[in-house]
């Protein structure tokens, strides 16, 4: 498999009033043609500055401080301005989590996706532009396309928007999506259709997607590989299918265990305790250790790296100090 | 679905059906406004013309009193001037001078509100101090400087024939910040809206953004704005022509006819003052009361007492 995307050691920090703070530490992973990739974590774990990063669009006063993100060989990160507008939103596209905000409310869908579409093809007419909107919008399997594209926002329910957001993304036929807690502001049944629709659509177009979330349920359904990141950094990587039944870190084997278990009626769920530290007083060694509950002396003075674990997954964990340091090896 | 049909169907159309203030005032307006676009076909004299006026005819009061003739309805000034005719065409240059500035106003205004909101910063700070201070200029105190410069420059027979333009850059000049500080309030609320971050990761260049996707969501403060400053700037131009800094007295507007008839309002001949005075208020509440209408029905937050 070809490699899409290579990000290397990204470090995102926020120039704030106190001093810089990072966001995201050291954060690697690569997406080949095609593959679908999870990206889980709690809250300000950094999912979405990575995605974000990933098209250099981190809001002021965020910036990209280190690392690569390179798409064909070409590093994102270093790019010119205008050489970044063709590649955003044109071969990579991304999706946000509120349908109800994303789409201009005073404007057609068929103008909105029109204009995308001319944004990067100027000299594409607008009856083509149009076919080509109608194309997609029958793909996300919108009905009678061709009198919704008159329609504005507000005459469509909330999982119509959200196909109508995914239909926008696809116009230009992307290599890669970022979905950005594409189904959070969405009931269950329709989060389900929307994610069964994305996986047909990576697989029928062959795009690569990373799916930001904190669901890991949604992750288990929809990706091949997995990241779990916790303040700033990766902790564990790998097939999704051996992170989700042997996790090797602590914190995965945390999340996985509060997830609600059917037929686990009248226990008590189970939790993490404490909270996950703020970006600006990140502990000293490996940054969960205050709510770990296999912690050691080691934990609190060094971070651990990625290394492979019993099953081939990647963890940062102290737990696995034998293996080899997995710098180099790719998932 | 049609453009019509749509229309027949919005909010707007339902709430002008139902409001006897709007319809009325619409009305009125349709009528002044046409009359002022066919004033040659619809004024009984051409006031512009020499040969139609007759300095014997002057001061003749309007038709319903002792003296007054049907020939001229509403009577005529002190130079024998009909002065239906001399209204409805002192109303046109009115309305043109209104509606231009506006348009100066608005195109001024609109952009740098636009641009200064988007990018905010230094540009920002640069554009709204420079419209604090114009504020803080009366725009009467700027004209009369400018116009005594350039009636010393061209002379005075000339400017009458740049009034026009004069009048509109005056106007359009002073008043462009409301329409920044407006237009630069929506886009601070719209700009940090996800469908401006949806358009920045589809790839749009910033002046894209601006004009394609934040603009026209900032248009019905624009447009409630816009009758509000009209009325002004009708306003504006009857105030400073009838300090005889506007029209001259040979293309009268509303207001160098209020002035010139002031000094007969003594005499009497109270007509060449009050009628113009009468229209000007009339054209200026019907703009106003639709002006207000149209803030209620995009406005419907606002509490209507």
């Amino acid at each position: 498999m070809t490699t899409l995307l290579e990000v290397k050691d990204l470090v995102v920090k926020f120039a704030l009033r106190g001093g810089d703070v990072t966001a995201t530490n050291g954060v690697s992973f690569d997406l080949a043609r095609g593959e679908r990739l999870g990206l889980v974590g709690e809250s300000g774990a950094g999912k979405s500055v990575t995605g974000f990063s990933i098209i250099n669009l981190i809001s002021q006063p965020g910036y990209i401080a280190s690392g690569a993100v390179n798409f064909h060989g070409e590093n994102l990160a270093t790019m010119s301005a205008a050489r970044l507008r063709t590649i955003r939103g044109n071969r990579i596209s991304m999706i946000f989590q509120d349908p109800m905000m994303t789409l201009n409310p005073v404007l057609t869908i068929g103008t909105q996706m029109i204009e995308t579409l001319m944004t990067h093809n100027p000299q594409m007419g607008k009856e083509r532009a149009s076919g080509i909107a109608l194309e997609k919008l029958r793909k996300v399997h919108i009905p009678s396309p061709e009198k919704r594209l008159e329609q504005y926002p507000h005459e469509f329910s909330g999982g119509m928007r959200q196909r109508i957001i995914i239909a926008i993304a696809l116009l230009t036929d992307p290599e890669l999506i970022i979905a950005d807690e594409p189904t959070t502001a969405l009931d269950v049944t329709i989060q389900a259709e929307i994610m069964d629709l994305l996986i047909e659509l990576c697989e029928t177009e062959g795009m690569g997607m990373i799916l930001i979330t904190h669901d890991l349920a949604v992750v288990a359904q929809v990706t091949q590989t997995v990241a779990v990141m916790y303040a700033g950094r990766v902790v564990e990587k790998g097939p999704t299918q051996d992170v989700i039944a042997r996790p090797q870190h602590p914190y995965t084997q945390g999340l996985i265990a509060a997830l609600p278990q059917s037929g686990g009626h009248g226990r008590r769920l189970n939790q993490i305790p404490g909270m996950m530290p703020t970006l600006k007083d990140i502990p000293l060694g490996c940054a969960f250790n205050p709510r770990c509950p296999q912690v050691m002396g080691v934990c609190r003075t060094t971070t651990p790296v990625l290394r492979r674990a019993d099953n081939g997954v990647l963890a940062a964990c102290h737990l696995y100090p034998l293996s080899i340091p997995t710098e180099q090896v790719r998932l | 679905m049609s453009t019509l049909a749509t229309f027949r169907e919005s909010y707007l159309w339902y709430s002008f059906k139902r409001d006897k203030i709007a319809i009325a005032s619409l009305l009125v307006l349709v009528v002044l406004f046409s009359s002022a676009i066919f004033a040659p076909l619809i004024a009984p004299y051409n006031p512009y013309d020499p040969e139609m006026i007759d300095i014997m005819n002057s001061e003749i009061p309007p038709a319903w009193e002792d003296q007054g003739t049907w020939e001229f309805l509403l009577g005529t000034d002190s130079q024998g001037r009909d002065m239906l005719s001399t209204m409805i065409y002192g109303m046109r240059i009115s309305i043109i001078i209104g509606l231009g500035a506006v348009l100066l106003q608005a195109f001024l205004g609109v952009l740098i509100g636009l641009f200064a909101g988007y990018h905010g910063g230094r540009l920002d700070a640069i554009f709204m101090r420079a419209a604090d201070v114009q504020l803080s200029f009366s725009y009467l105190m700027v004209a009369i400087f400018l116009s005594a410069v350039l009636q010393a420059v061209v002379g005075v027979s000339r400017f009458g024939e740049i009034a026009v333009p004069f009048l509109i850059l005056v106007i359009g000049f002073s008043q462009w910040p409301q329409y920044a500080r407006t237009v630069r309030a929506s886009v601070l609320a719209e700009r940090k809206k996800e469908y401006v971050e949806a358009a920045r990761v589809a790839g749009f260049t910033s002046s894209r953004i601006i004009l394609s996707q934040i603009f026209p969501n900032t248009l019905s403060p624009i447009l409630v704005l816009s009758t509000i400053q009209v009325a002004n700037a009708v306003m504006s131009e009857a105030a400073l022509s009838f300090l005889g800094l506007g029209m001259p007295i040979d293309r009268p507007s509303l207001g160098s006819l209020i002035n010139s008839g002031f000094e007969y309002i003594f005499s009497g001949a109270w007509w060449i003052t009050i009628l113009p005075g009468a229209l000007l208020v009339v054209l200026v509440l019907s703009i106003n009361l639709l002006g207000d209408f149209l803030r209620d029905v995009f406005n419907p937050k606002l509490y209507k007492g």
